[in-house]
């Protein structure tokens, strides 16, 4: 032990630039990954700082640089329209109403089929079972176009066109077929010992269900309700096409046809309306992202 | 016992009723109901009229559709090689080279930012850089730098442009599936590889590139599919505009169907990717079997 540390020392004493070279390549690599990653999340992070900046601002420098506070462009937060350049667009609260209800209509409707369906699926021994899951995969790689011109059809046919029912169950339906195979994985995890012990108990399946699995698969759940949350509270395409009422219109839509139509100058009102249609995903982003990292969808 | 046994699967197939719905009443109408339309000339009056594969005939010999295909093929290509290639840069530098793991996980945190916000705001934030007017970011920052006058990128670039966009997007998600990957690999093999004096070069080609290959080839798999079939982030960034010349094929069926509101040709065009996606999926099935094809879906 002596020896290596006087033979180190040894080393060290002779070749003090080859050693200290050597170890600036060592972390070359490390330095390079952070200086890249910086480079390219710098402007990404920047661009989101920038609109919330850009929301609270008055007037704008070369109509891009923030010069004073103001809270004039979330006006339309207190006033019944939203008005801008003199055009009046429907009161944000309405919107923000249809938006969250389509959210949630599609994560409840979802979850639950895919809880119910991921249950019977792991646990349940019946002819067919294997089969069943087996068609996810092709329910899953059918082109969205493809189903919505029938889905439009089928809408028209139950009279479901334009209104916000029909979009949440589209919605909910396009995504069950994945969202089952993936809550049927934390099903499988759960040991099947649990679930004896539990109607030796006298437990019904019922209560199995609430005490013995639900703990346990929870993660998973709070996975795919984010996720179904996400993509309803995201959608555009959908509520674009069979949603054709102005008193239901959803901040997706709102959102797109202001900065389509009037991108020319009042960035200010644009700019807050995404932070407010945004909020709701942030809050989620800040307090999720272990979830967030572990979904694959 | 046999009372309870049926009790028991009746309260089964009670609970598989909105699953069993979908994959089978409601897919197979679908299907059923996209492949009939496709042979009519049914519009906004949704009158069942039949007139054979006129539709099928009009989608091949369509002036546009070449452009249409050669924009479908290079959009598919060049946005599967920017998130793979971009999400893999993203998973290896912050889970491997980075010494310190908190600093890398804040990395990824940033980028997972494009996957959460919803479609229509990051349009906007597209727009927005390369907006035609003297205000867009772009056009800002090449005024201050070089004093040059606004250019119209989104019609000078269209096509480059929604590739940067659904790029971008995109990787997001390859990220968060490679960088899953790299964690998993056991540690002591990058060990045994140092002590056994290889350099990061070799470490990355004969250790990481085939510890990921999996993982790489269910990405191009599903995600190939998936941009073959996407429109929604080219209908809000240019709509297919100028020109058509950012037009793709899923994009062209919902334009036939929704603002021409000619349903029977934007059905027979949109059936057109069906076969390559039934042929990709049915390989990758045939190779890889249901489960790992399904477990790299998710």
């Amino acid at each position: 032990m002596e020896m290596i540390k006087q033979m180190q020392a040894g080393r060290s004493q002779a070749y003090p630039r080859q050693r200290r070279l050597g170890r600036i390549k060592q972390s070359l690599p490390n330095i390079l990954s952070i200086a890249l990653m910086t480079v390219t999340s710098v402007p990404l992070v920047l661009l989101y700082v920038w609109i919330v900046l850009i929301s609270f601002s008055g007037e704008l420098i070369g109509g891009i640089f923030p010069k004073s506070f103001s809270l004039q462009n979330w006006s339309f937060l207190w006033s019944p329209n939203l008005v801008m350049d003199g055009a009046v667009y429907p009161n944000v609260w309405n919107m923000f109403g249809s938006t969250l209800t389509i959210a949630l209509g599609t994560s409840v409707v979802e979850v639950a089929g895919s809880l119910m369906a991921g249950y019977v699926l792991s646990r349940g021994n019946f002819p067919g079972s294997k089969f069943l899951l087996q068609s996810t995969l092709l329910t899953h790689a059918f082109p969205a176009i493809t189903g919505m011109i029938a889905a439009f059809y089928i809408l028209n046919a139950v009279g479901l066109v334009n209104t916000l029912t029909g979009i949440i169950l589209l919605k909910a339906f396009a995504g069950m077929g994945m969202s089952t195979w993936i809550i049927k994985g934390f099903f499988d995890e759960v040991p099947k010992h649990l679930e004896w012990a539990s109607s030796v108990d006298g437990s019904s399946r019922f209560q199995t269900f609430i005490q013995v699995y639900l703990p346990n698969v929870w993660p998973g759940v709070v996975a795919i309700s984010l996720f179904a949350f996400l993509s309803g509270w995201g959608e555009y395409v959908m509520v674009s096409v069979f949603l054709f009422d102005d008193r239901t219109n959803t901040l997706s839509m709102i959102l797109h046809s202001l900065f389509v139509e009037e991108f020319h100058g009042s960035y200010g009102i644009v700019m807050a309306l995404a932070v407010f249609y945004m909020l709701p995903c942030l809050i989620l982003y800040f307090f999720s992202q272990q979830a967030l990292m572990k979904m694959k969808m | 016992m046999v009372w309870r046994k049926v009790k028991e699967q009746g309260f089964n197939a009670m609970l598989l009723v909105p699953f069993f719905f979908n994959q089978y009443v409601l897919f197979l109408a679908t299907a059923i109901l996209v492949i009939l339309i496709a042979f009519t000339s049914m519009d906004s009056s949704m009158h069942w009229k039949f007139n054979g594969i006129v539709n099928f005939r009009k989608a091949l010999i369509d002036p546009k559709i070449g452009l249409i295909m050669l924009n479908t093929i290079i959009f598919v290509c060049m946005t599967l090689l920017f998130k793979v290639v971009w999400g893999f840069i993203i998973a290896v530098t912050t889970t491997y080279y980075m010494e310190n793991k908190t600093v890398g996980s804040w990395f990824r945190t940033i980028w997972l930012l494009p996957r959460v916000s919803p479609g229509v705001v990051e349009a906007m934030l597209w727009t927005w850089i390369f907006s035609s007017s003297e205000y867009g970011v772009l056009n800002s920052l090449m005024h201050t730098l070089y004093g040059s006058a606004p250019v119209a990128w989104l019609d000078k670039y269209p096509l480059l442009i929604n590739i940067l966009l659904a790029g971008v997007m995109g990787s997001s998600l390859s990220m968060v599936i490679l960088s899953s990957a790299m964690q998993s690999i056991n540690k002591s093999y990058f060990y045994v590889a140092k002590v056994d004096g290889a350099s990061e070069w070799s470490i990355l080609r004969n250790l990481i590139v085939p510890f990921l290959r999996w993982p790489i080839m269910f990405l191009v798999i599903w995600q190939g599919l998936a941009l073959l079939t996407s429109y929604e982030s080219i209908l809000l960034l240019t709509d297919g505009g100028p020109n058509s010349r950012s037009e793709t094929w899923a994009l062209y069926a919902f334009h036939k169907a929704f603002s021409s509101l000619d349903f029977g040709y934007g059905s027979a065009v949109s059936l057109f990717i069906l076969p390559i996606v039934f042929v990709v999926i049915f390989l990758a099935y045939r190779v890889f079997g249901f489960h790992k094809l399904m477990n790299a879906a998710k």
